[in-house]
């Protein structure tokens, strides 16, 4: 995360009121500066990343899988949401088709085991060399941070997700370097 | 045609039934009378949004802060997301149910929007 960082989030979250007002209007300049970002990055956004900008906030998306795959000898990175406010849409998969590893940021350390994972904040950029990158900070400090060139954008109308309440942190954590 | 101005500020964090509007910009629309605590907590339980108006930042977090632990016993602080108009707010810990609880303030860049803004419903 470049604009939205944990650290500034903790500010925000500050009891001291003198921390968190200044990191509030940080926050705001941060945001307006991220706003910049993507008109500039706008028109070397594939279809994919426009469509989900367009459609969906992944902010309060309840994490509910993390697949790995190999389609022809590339890559595949899969991450299902259940949404909290999709308009009719109650959750999203996103099939990244990437370049890089996947990396897995634990900025607190070691979140604990049972941490539940929902979407904070993510963004996306472009690098000189074209190279896309989707971070997703969430719950705990977890960061996900996905590089990729073209990404599937999926949206269910209604999402069963048997059997979870537990976060797998671990085995993202695994899933990234494997 | 005149717009018509927005509403006074009140002159202590004041709780209002809200709704967050669809689209991009992430803004909010609140309308009624002023919520007592038991309006309040009843709104949010049932997953309904309300929004603090009042003089100060600061005030208005500290209000919005209280009621929802009023509400749901703890709560989890969220910094805006989704759009130039979007607000901070809280969650109850854990973030279920997901009633969200605005913190607002007019800012001066908004006023001037006579299309999309944070503003009073009707």
């Amino acid at each position: 995360m470049k604009y939205f960082t944990p650290d500034l989030l903790a500010e925000c979250r500050s009891l001291d009121p003198e921390v968190a007002e200044a990191a509030a209007a940080k926050w705001q300049r941060r945001a307006a500066a991220y706003r910049k970002r993507l008109q500039e990055i706008h028109h070397r956004l594939p279809l994919g990343v426009r469509r989900l900008m367009r459609s969906i906030t992944l902010h309060d998306a309840y994490l509910l899988t993390t697949n790995l795959a190999k389609e022809r000898g590339r890559p595949q990175f899969f991450l299902s949401f259940k949404l909290a406010d999709g308009d009719g849409r109650a959750g999203v998969q996103l099939r990244y088709d990437m370049v890089k590893p996947l990396k897995v940021v634990l900025h607190e350390g070691t979140a604990a085991a049972g941490t539940i994972l929902f979407a904070l904040y993510d963004e996306f950029d472009v690098s000189e060399d074209g190279t896309l990158t989707h971070s997703i900070l969430m719950t705990g400090g977890v960061e996900t941070r996905v590089r990729f060139t073209n990404l599937l954008v999926t949206l269910f109308t209604r999402v069963v997700a048997p059997g979870r309440g537990r976060s797998n942190i671990k085995e993202l954590a695994e899933m990234a370097a494997s | 045609m005149a717009r018509a101005a927005p509403p006074p500020v009140p002159a202590t964090p004041t709780p209002f039934r809200a709704e967050r509007m669809g689209g991009p910009d992430g803004a909010v629309e609140w309308w009624g009378d002023p919520l007592t605590d038991a309006e309040v907590i009843g709104r949010l339980q049932n997953e309904d949004d309300v929004v603090v108006r009042g003089p100060s930042w600061r005030g208005n977090r500290d209000e919005a802060r209280r009621v929802t632990v009023l509400a749901f016993g703890g709560c989890e602080e969220d910094s805006p997301h989704g759009g130039p108009m979007s607000l901070p707010h809280f969650h109850p810990d854990g973030r279920f149910p997901k009633s969200t609880y605005f913190l607002t303030r007019f800012p001066r860049r908004m006023l001037g929007n006579g299309n999309r803004q944070n503003r009073r419903r009707g």
